[in-house]
């Protein structure tokens, strides 16, 4: 009985284990999509083949001396095994064999330990900071990318050219967070009071997704974030659109949504560049809405920025995402919620 | 001890008469050792383990209904079953929960139950002390949950990782429930390492050298002394945060300038020596029952011992493996990277050591026997991913996901808790007297096993697939809706077979009386009376060889094969049962003149104390002054009181004799049965002395 239902068991897991790997995860660390993500997928995968190889080992001979040895029906109670109290040649023997197994296996991991840490050349530079609970990101100027003097500030969807390594600065002015896409690189902490560097490169044009990976209180789950890569028009066309200032409406709704960004205590927190730069570029608490409708998502990149009922939704209740620091100055009316977002909307 | 040498207690020194008032009500000195009441004063390590396992299987359920509601909520993507405040503080006390109140307090159960019997000790080296570690416990843990009613529980996680932990974040009462909570807990595990550590050194039956202590004796030791030295490193973490928060003090204020890696360092340094806290005794658990039930020794007892031992020595090495992502740096990394590959070394000889104790045994699948090998095998699992983890690179890709969470709930449940479980269906006949039902544990045990495999199976590729862990929701088209559903229906299979367990335990009591060695064992606690008699032994153990019970049942014959002996002794007087496959009962022993501590109000006191220190921080200081007091008039109270109760009578094997006092310099709370390294008849037979004597 005992073999029969690990046996079933074991199939049972194999066969769930492949369909679960057929889903489609876009957050598939056993599908690297860039060269440090391979890197350590290139370090996992045969450590995952010994281990299945001991597993095996071990539990076949488990089931094996189960079965073998079990007590019989017909055993005379009385009559006991050889008294056997070890073997000092195979004790030695287990003790050295898998030494050596990892020792061979370190061997492999700790160049890429150092490897991992090393800034690659010739790579695009982003400043980003993880905060409660969305991601911010700040390009220099870097002409060898199209980026000019002045920069770019962004949030939650972090652009970058395909084919590139880019090379992220991690800081938090709050809690620890930890920076995130599978696909591209491992996790790497950001600790307040500390700058952290971490690689991520895509070998394609694509959206990789990404969240937070440190829990960092209420809204831990929703701090999510995309990466998107571009070939190198879509690069080029993205930094022009990210270079040019948002003209400000001057009539309509969108002109009252303009007011409406300061009476009701937006640029408070928000900055647009050119129209509210109360805040600091480098460090705003919470989004640059600068170029908002370049980006897709919003809100820790939970919700859909190109549906605008999720936009009225947030406006009316930014509580909808538990844990929310969004603070609204005074509940908006139906009319005020239509004339912000139309606002919001010319920020393209 | 000066007072109470040579005189009996406050004795006038002038030599007048004094005129005895005995006090009233609740001042006398308690003495009886039946009735709920006693349960409140026992000193008896044996009652103290069992209310050890009752309270740790109470709060067992208790975190077992917040996985539960942890898993309704993640069932299915975007939950809604729980809000995210609410699921933070489920997983927060989940793992708190399961790691102090749970697997802590049950390795202590076995080991406060057994120790002493295994070793031949009449009790534990300070037993008033190990009523205290008991008490302080409980207290300890329900003032953490009275969190619940009092703001709202922790909602930090497990490891409270600053800053989140400071005040600016977290402004509720939580955190300092889990603050003050866990130095309550800590002071109990502190005081039982200490306890036990004695025990251990100094109790032994003549001829029991170290090295023919039991295995699970050796692993209770040497998480014991993991313990001696983890618990001061969380203690001191919590004392700095509880100045942070409580008194504005900026040990983990980064705008102060604090890193908050330093709350990192302190916590796992505590943190993974806690790992084999929580396993070894485990593993000393399946060393005895693995035997017993293949029949043959332990395979290779000097490597178990050592590796043990092993482990031990460098679990203090390999902290920094939980902090792979968290940036200290390439050296660092790679330094804790290879001391973890190599501490699957004396892990793996452990495995490898039990199966070759199956090897050509003869093995007998009971309950036990079956959830020891479900540790072996599914342990085997925690430790092959333990390994993926050391390969710090990838590490990166698995920290903080739900590849670890199924990779330390395969050490800690499919190891720890399925160790757990064998020892209760093992020591359970000689706890009770009557052993569990086997056909509903063999129920109780596939049903777990297959509840717990399908629980944590798919985690391992949801966690690899990029489900992050501590995520009170997730969104639709990630790929992991099926493992999640698949997770969330074996943890109901869990909480099934917990409830067959429980039914189990209740229907069970009207089983036959098992008798003294149901499963002809191999160490002293089989040679006793079941459930064991206050004072453990009649007879004064000795030993003479590792698993010294079996010695004196089994001989070998002409062609080496063990056989049966016709003549053996039975340490204390057993029912007649017992003796049908051969045994016989002590004679001229006169059990009259062994005595043992009196019970004691004080330690329950003491620790009462505690909490009212804990709430009083919080709330008023006037609470903590009561507390204090209660703590100083306690502990002054213990030192005053007599060990033995000379009025006597507390125990009908009690003749005390005032004259007759042991003061050897220490707290000497117990006339031990034999201290240390004495000597044994060289054929490791039992010599029928009566124990009325002074330690040597």
């Amino acid at each position: 009985m005992a073999r029969r239902s690990k046996l079933v068991l074991l199939v049972l897991i194999v066969a769930l284990a492949t369909a679960g790997c057929a889903a489609n995860a876009p957050q598939d660390s056993l599908d690297p999509a860039g060269p440090f993500a391979k890197m350590l997928d290139n370090l996992f995968m045969p450590v995952v083949w010994v281990a299945v190889a001991v597993f095996i080992l071990v539990e076949g001979a488990i089931v094996y001396f189960v079965v073998r040895y079990r007590r019989r029906a017909e055993d005379d109670d009385d009559e006991l095994p050889v008294q056997l109290h070890g073997s000092t040649k195979l004790e030695i023997a287990w003790t050295i064999l898998p030494a050596l197994v990892l020792g061979l296996v370190a061997v492999f991991t700790i160049p890429v330990v150092f490897d991992l840490n090393a800034k690659p050349a010739g790579a695009l530079e982003v400043s980003v900071t993880g905060q409660k609970f969305w991601w911010g990101y700040t390009y220099g100027a870097q002409p060898a990318f199209g980026i000019e003097e002045g920069g770019i500030v962004t949030a939650n969807e972090l652009h970058i050219p395909a084919g590139q390594p880019v090379y992220l600065t991690l800081t938090s002015p709050d809690v620890i967070h930890s920076f995130w896409t599978p696909r591209l690189n491992g996790k790497r902490d950001v600790v307040p009071g500390r700058t952290h560097t971490w690689s991520i490169q895509a070998y394609e044009p694509g959206v990789y997704s990404g969240q937070c990976a440190e829990f960092c209180g209420t809204a831990h789950a929703n701090m999510r974030l995309k990466v998107v890569a571009h070939d190198q028009g879509g690069w080029d066309d993205w930094v022009r659109q990210m270079q040019q200032p948002p003209i400000q409406p001057l009539g309509g709704p969108a002109a009252q949504g303009f007011e409406l960004f300061t009476q009701k205590g937006c640029a408070g927190c928000h900055r647009v560049e050119g129209a509210f730069e109360a805040v600091a570029a480098e460090s705003p608490p919470a989004p640059d809405l600068t170029h908002l409708f370049s980006r897709d998502c919003f809100a820790g990149c939970i919700y859909d920025l190109n549906d605008r009922n999720e936009l009225e939704a947030w406006l009316r209740n930014p509580q909808r995402k538990a844990g929310s620091l969004m603070v609204l100055g005074g509940p908006l009316t139906e009319e005020e919620i239509d004339n912000l977002s139309a606002y919001l909307e010319t920020l393209e | 001890m000066a007072l109470t040498e040579e005189r009996t207690p406050l004795e006038l020194t002038t030599g007048e008469e004094s005129v005895v008032e005995k006090p009233l009500g609740a001042f006398t000195r308690p003495s009886s050792n039946e009735g709920w009441r006693s349960w409140l004063t026992t000193v008896d390590h044996k009652k103290i383990g069992i209310l050890y396992g009752a309270t740790a299987m109470a709060f067992f359920a208790i975190g077992g209904l917040e996985a539960l509601l942890i898993r309704a909520q993640l069932a299915q993507p975007n939950g809604q079953v729980l809000s995210p405040e609410i699921y933070n503080q489920m997983f927060t006390m989940h793992g708190t929960t399961m790691v102090f109140l749970v697997i802590m307090p049950m390795l202590a159960a076995f080991s406060n139950y057994l120790i002493p019997l295994m070793i031949g000790a009449r009790d534990v080296a300070f037993p008033r002390l190990n009523a205290f570690s008991y008490w302080v416990f409980l207290f300890g843990g329900l003032f953490l949950y009275s969190s619940f009613f009092l703001g709202g529980a922790p909602d930090n996680g497990w490891f409270n990782y600053a800053p989140n932990s400071g005040v600016a974040y977290s402004p509720g009462h939580g955190i300092d429930f889990w603050t003050l909570g866990l130095q309550i807990t800590g002071i109990a595990s502190l005081v039982g390492a200490v306890n036990l550590i004695v025990t251990c050194l100094n109790m032994r039956a003549p001829g029991m050298t170290l090295l023919r202590m039991p295995v699970f004796v050796w692993m209770a030791l040497v998480a014991q002394f993991l313990l001696l030295f983890a618990i001061p490193v969380i203690t001191v973490a919590l004392f700095l945060l509880m100045f942070d928060r409580l008194f504005g003090a900026n040990f983990f204020n980064v705008e102060a300038g604090a890193d908050p890696l330093l709350w990192q360092h302190l916590f796992w340094i505590f943190g993974h020596p806690e790992v084999y806290i929580l396993i070894l005794p485990a593993f000393g658990i399946v060393s005895e029952v693995i035997p017993a039930f293949a029949r043959k020794p332990l395979f290779g007892y000097p490597f178990m011992v050592f590796s043990g031992i092993a482990i031990g020595f460098m679990g203090w090495g390999v902290w920094a493996h939980h902090m792979f992502a968290s940036g200290v740096g390439p050296v660092s990394v790679a330094a804790f990277s290879l001391s973890t590959m190599f501490i699957a070394v004396p892990t793996g000889v452990k495995i490898f050591n039990w199966i070759g104790t199956l090897w050509r045994g003869k093995l007998t699948f009971t309950v036990a026997m079956l959830f020891a090998v479900g540790l072996v095998s599914q342990f085997t699992i925690g430790g092959l991913s333990g390994v993926m983890h050391s390969v710090a690179p990838h590490d990166t890709q698995q920290t903080d996901t739900y590849f670890v969470v199924a990779h330390f709930h395969y050490v800690l449940f499919g190891g720890s808790m399925f160790g757990i479980f064998s020892g209760v269906y093992y020591w359970w006949p000689k706890i009770f007297g009557h052993k569990l039902s086997e056909g509903i544990g063999k129920l109780h045990f596939w049903v777990m096993f297959a509840g717990f495999n399908l629980t944590f199976a798919p985690m391992h590729i949801v966690g690899l697939q990029g489900q992050p862990r501590r995520t009170a929701t997730y969104p639709e088209g990630m790929g992991w809706d099926l493992m999640n559903l698949l997770s969330t229906i074996g943890s109901f299979l869990i909480a099934l077979s917990f409830l067959i367990w429980v039914y189990n335990v209740v229907r069970s009591r009207k089983n036959p009386h098992a008798g003294a060695d149901p499963w002809d064992g191999r160490t002293l606690e089989w040679a006793t009376s079941s459930p064991p008699p206050v004072h453990n032994f009649d007879l004064e153990p000795t030993a003479g060889h590792l698993d010294e019970w079996w010695h004196q049942k089994y001989e070998e014959n002409e062609d080496g094969r063990p056989v049966r002996r016709e003549e053996f002794t039975y340490l204390s007087q057993v029912d007649e049962p017992s003796l049908s496959r051969g045994g016989r009962q002590p004679e001229g022993v006169d059990v009259s003149k062994i005595h043992l501590p009196s019970p004691s109000y004080w330690p329950i006191v003491i620790a009462l104390g505690l909490p009212l220190v804990g709430y009083g921080l919080l709330y008023t200081y006037w609470l903590a002054a009561l507390g204090g007091l209660l703590i100083i008039g306690g502990i002054v109270g213990l030192g005053l009181e007599p060990s033995v109760d000379p009025e006597a009578g507390h125990d009908e094997h009690d003749d005390h004799d005032p004259g007759h006092e042991p003061d050897d310099g220490q707290e000497a709370e117990l006339v031990a049965v034999g201290a240390g390294d004495g000597a044994a008849g060289p054929d490791g037979t039992t010599a029928a002395t009566t124990t009325d004597s002074e330690p040597t």
